[in-house]
């Protein structure tokens, strides 16, 4: 995967977004994500430059859920609307929501924002086989939960 | 995972909007690179065709050393021209391919990118002649300066002829008329490669022809690098 900052901003983002829920923050967090990252060079040319985003972006964003937020707990709520494309992703959202953050975390890490298994390892700091195995877990999950609603 | 989940991960993991990105991205400072690290990261853009021309040169060279060392000058001497065009051809691939403009407009000059893509192909190629010329010397059994003038020749000359004709001709026919200068050089060698070496071969004389074709294909080389912008320009607005 290729360290363009504009490629991987978007993904950043999404990643922060999901762990914040609030996005003047989680776009504070991404932008000081790359100046830190940019910062550094000993890392940079080492083949690691993902990992280490995302290890940035994680530490600030736990540094964030500890600090005292004066922000609005998330954003206005969207009125519903009816269109089917809404009532899926409402229907999926209730379903990931079910899952445990750690599941949600792996499945948006690997199959939204499109990690290797190694930089996940490395991210998440458990071994390829734990990887596969959770992978299969969250996603077999998801499968019953989502079976069970009727989505016709 | 089929694409309709992943499609349907994707939405529900979608975020607003964000709205400064632009404005970020703009004043984002690009970060400073190492010379040798742009230099190798040149190395994947090299087409396998130029690596391959020069392990193909390498292996028919062992072999032929073993196996017909009576033929070993002229077979891989009439394949080094061949060789040359390999490199010449990287230096005018963006022309043929039509990406010269953009390549002016990256973050990378054109110029250095091609410096820096030669540079790789003379270490190579410096590395295969190198091994050539004692192998003629140990088979053919040549003196160190024969060896030098049969390796070097063939590939000098090319080289200065190929440049010559990429900075006049444009286009596909770059490649077409550089490979034909290729074959009559490879053909002309083949042609007398057993006829004995001529009374008037000292090893003087070659050593001259050598170094003035030397000294010809860098200023070849320096030209094609100063007209690498220059010449898209003039290109550009006449065609």
């Amino acid at each position: 995967m290729s360290m363009d900052p504009e490629e991987q901003y978007d993904k950043i983002y999404r990643y922060c977004w999901f762990h914040l829920h609030q996005r003047e923050l989680a776009e504070d967090i991404t932008q000081e994500t790359f100046l830190r990252f940019y910062a550094q060079t000993s890392y940079r040319e080492s083949g690691k430059a993902i990992r280490y985003l995302y290890t940035i972006a994680r530490n600030l964003c736990i540094d964030a859920y500890r600090a005292p937020s004066a922000e609005p707990l998330s954003e206005s709520l969207e009125q519903p609307d009816p269109s089917d494309e809404t009532l899926t992703r409402i229907g999926i959202q209730r379903a990931l929501s079910q899952l445990t953050q750690e599941e949600q975390e792996l499945l948006l890490l690997r199959y939204v924002n499109e990690l290797s298994v190694s930089d996940l390892c490395d991210l998440l700091g458990v071994s390829r086989f734990a990887v596969y195995r959770k992978t299969r877990q969250a996603l077999k999950k998801l499968r019953n939960i989502l079976g069970e609603e009727d989505f016709s | 995972m089929n694409q309709r989940e992943k499609s349907w991960l994707q939405q529900a993991f979608a975020a607003p909007p964000p709205q400064r990105r632009e404005v970020f991205l703009r004043k984002l400072p690009t970060p400073a690179i190492r010379s040798t690290t742009f230099v190798f990261t040149q190395i994947r853009y090299i087409r396998r065709t130029v690596w391959a021309a020069s392990t193909l040169v390498f292996a028919a060279a062992l072999l032929c050393a073993y196996m017909m060392p009576e033929h070993l000058v002229g077979l891989t001497s009439a394949l080094l021209p061949f060789v040359a065009v390999t490199a010449v051809s990287e230096s005018t691939r963006s022309e043929v391919c039509g990406m010269s403009e953009l390549e002016t407009a990256s973050r990378f000059s054109r110029k250095s990118l091609l410096f820096a893509r030669l540079t790789i192909l003379g270490i190579l190629h410096g590395i295969l002649l190198a091994f050539l010329i004692p192998l003629f010397g140990r088979f053919a059994m040549l003196s160190l300066v024969q060896s030098g003038t049969q390796v070097l020749i063939p590939y000098l000359l090319t080289t200065i002829l190929c440049l010559h004709v990429s900075r006049h001709v444009a286009g596909r026919e770059t490649s077409y008329l550089c490979t034909t200068v290729a074959a009559l050089i490879s053909g002309s060698i083949l042609i007398q490669w057993d006829t004995p070496l001529p009374l008037w071969w000292a090893d003087a004389p070659m050593l001259l022809i050598v170094l003035a074709l030397a000294v010809l294909t860098v200023l070849e080389y320096r030209k094609q690098l100063t007209n690498s912008e220059e010449f898209l320009w003039n290109y550009e607005l006449t065609n």
